[in-house]
């Protein structure tokens, strides 16, 4: 600003309306409050949308995850077949396989004949005599891993000892007749048969693999975000109260608006039980809770001449001695209680010290009661429960998605941690003016105790 | 009353409560702004609106730097141009040779009501009514309304004093109206 510029004509006007004040009409704020509503509206479905991606990518990581541990496992399994009290004939083992050569052994491991300290050959085809066996033994602990070969010479060859090569590793003892010649003496073969790692969990023995774990009980908890998922149909603004014959009287400019999101916890046990090797089926009892942010800016008075909060939620109420009073905007806390009743069927995609699996299924949800209380306490609480007048149903119904990371921390015993989605599929309020399905996104920890 | 600084950290979680204490706070301030700015009071309203949805949504961005109803004040300067801004076009941008400015009178706004002044600015031409908002009242000088206005500083002067001509016309027309040493015109 260049003040040369200004004169007195110029501080006059400034002056003039420097500290000038004047009211806007009513309509201004229910405008900025629709519109603000509307952009969390949409910020909602926003995230709505990214936790479904999330979701979609988590089971689909799993899926993958499960993929490849399944074929790690069959991969592993078959290896395992033979056994460390299996016979194999040396060259029938050895020709298909890397073969290496310590110190003291002169010839290229790929070859079938290999020399000896004193510079004489052993023809490896020529252990194939009859009686000539090889044994497979398996050691991952690597413990053996330097054994020296005993009782070796030009005409004795007691064993072979196959050896970790970076991920692979078992070892094959081959037990020669002493009546095989050889020119040489041989002092040290070491071949190397390739098998898959394994992460150590996998190693497990493989003997409890399917004779537990068929039936189980579990205590479980979780907790998470929970969004009301209100969509107001046409005619009906989030703002306003609705007017209804019969309904709230003296509404003129009342209104009522939900936080985003709130939070949501769960307690409760459930029993499960093993269909198949991988299928299985839980279900159970459990108690939530879930709990949002209001603000409002009318109460209704009882016939006591009781000020009581109130939400929008509750415009439909067809008492007729109810009336609405105006104040100034406040902030309610609402609790809504259910008893829910879930029944999830789960496809185990890791079963083994660690386990993951998915679980899908639908939750019978019974509602008890929801709380409204001032945050501030000046006005009185209002609790309504089921059935009556009541805005919400008795009985709704969510769908359940989610995985279940395990971890097997006794033979009874096993914990997870459980990552799930729940969305009602039907509206948990009766009024057609507006639905609200909510939507939960929470992780729970669970306590399995294992039946014997 | 809750402090300036909480109200602010209550807007930015996007308590409803909050908001409409902040705008119970300012929308008289911001009002008149806007009545400034707008061709009536229905316009100032629709510019009050949209300038608190941007409040809000921008009030994150607040950091403190100046005072709250300035940068409340800037953010409602901005809508309303932008409501006017395609109107600009129509606004015969016309030299105004010769007009005496009468530089150094003293005037005396005191005898008029608030509604009277906002009358008469809103009587103003869309153009002359940004150019004098902007440099009379907000204090910006031409160089700096021709950049937000898109138009050269010349033209920012002519209508300032196409302005200001009308101005005192109008104003003279109002028998309350009082130049110093000259007594009511």
């Amino acid at each position: 600003m260049k003040n040369s510029e200004k004169g007195k004509f110029e501080d006059a006007w400034h002056k003039a309306f420097d500290s000038a004040e004047q009211a806007p009409s009513e309509g201004v704020w229910t405008g900025i409050e629709q519109e603000l509503g509307k952009a969390e509206t949409v910020v909602m479905k926003r995230k709505v949308i990214f936790y479904q991606r999330l979701a979609a990518a988590s089971i689909l990581f799993a899926l993958l995850l499960g993929s490849l541990s399944t074929y790690y496992i069959t991969e592993l399994t078959g290896q395992l077949q033979i056994t460390e009290d299996t016979e194999i004939l040396p060259n029938t083992s050895v020709t298909d396989e890397t073969r290496t050569i310590p110190s003291g052994i002169h010839q290229e491991a790929t070859s079938d004949k290999v020399n000896t300290n004193d510079n004489s050959e052993v023809d490896i085809r020529k252990l194939k005599p009859n009686k000539n066996t090889a044994r497979l033994i398996t050691d991952m602990s690597g413990l053996n891993k330097n054994k020296e070969l005993s009782g070796i010479n030009g005409n004795q060859l007691n064993e072979y000892k196959i050896i970790n090569d970076h991920n692979h590793l078992s070892l094959v003892e081959v037990i020669p007749e002493p009546s095989i010649a050889l020119n040489g003496k041989l002092s040290e073969v070491i071949i190397i048969r390739k098998l898959p790692a394994m992460p150590a969990a996998f190693m497990d023995s493989k003997k409890d693999k399917h004779v537990a774990e068929s039936l189980w009980a579990a205590l479980g908890a979780s907790t998470g975000n929970y969004s009301p998922s209100a969509n107001f149909n046409s005619g009906t603004s989030s703002r306003a109260l609705y007017q209804s014959t019969g309904g709230l009287n003296n509404t003129q400019g009342a209104y009522s608006t939900t936080a985003p999101k709130g939070s949501a916890f769960s307690v409760g046990m459930n029993l499960g039980k093993r269909l198949s090797k991988h299928w299985l089926l839980q279900g159970g009892v459990s108690y939530l809770n879930q709990t949002i942010g209001y603000t409002s800016n009318y109460a209704v008075v009882d016939v006591n001449n009781n000020a009581q909060v109130s939400v929008a939620d509750y415009s439909n109420l067809k008492s007729s001695s109810i009336v609405v009073a105006l104040s100034t905007p406040y902030e309610i806390n609402s609790v809504n209680e259910y008893i829910s009743i879930p029944v999830q069927a789960g496809y185990l995609l890791v079963d083994r010290k660690m386990g993951l699996q998915l679980n899908s299924g639908l939750s019978t949800d019974l509602f008890i009661k929801n709380m409204l209380t001032d945050k501030t306490g000046q006005m009185a609480s209002y609790s309504s429960k089921s059935g009556g007048e009541s805005p919400y149903r008795a009985v709704s119904w969510a769908g359940l998605l989610g995985t279940e990371l395990s971890y097997k921390i006794a033979p009874q015993y096993r914990v997870s941690i459980a990552p799930g989605l729940r969305y009602s599929l039907n509206s948990v309020l009766k009024s057609n003016a507006v639905s609200s399905n909510p939507l939960v996104w929470d992780v729970g920890f669970r306590f399995r105790y294992i039946f014997k | 009353m809750q402090a300036e600084k909480d109200l602010v950290e209550d807007c930015i979680k996007g308590k409803r409560a909050a908001q409409k204490a902040m705008y119970d706070r300012y929308c008289r301030k911001m009002m008149v702004v806007c009545q400034r700015y707008a061709k009536s009071a229905q316009e100032a309203e629709d510019i009050l609106q949209e300038g608190f949805i941007k409040i809000f949504n921008n009030i994150k961005s607040f950091r403190g730097d100046s005072r709250l109803d300035t940068w409340m004040t800037r953010i409602m300067i901005n809508t309303a141009l932008n409501a006017q801004r395609q109107k600009l076009y129509l606004i015969p941008m016309v030299d105004v040779e010769g007009i005496d400015l009468h530089e150094g009178e003293e005037v005396s706004l005191s005898g008029f009501h608030l509604n009277e002044l906002i009358a008469i600015v809103q009587s103003l031409p869309d153009g002359c009514r940004l150019v004098f908002n902007l440099f009379a009242i907000e204090g910006y000088s031409h160089k700096e309304i021709g950049s937000m206005l898109g138009i050269s500083e010349g033209t920012s002067k002519s209508q300032y004093n196409r302005s200001k001509s009308l101005l005192k016309v109008k104003l003279s027309q109002q028998d309350r109206y009082e130049k110093f040493g000259e007594g009511k015109v």
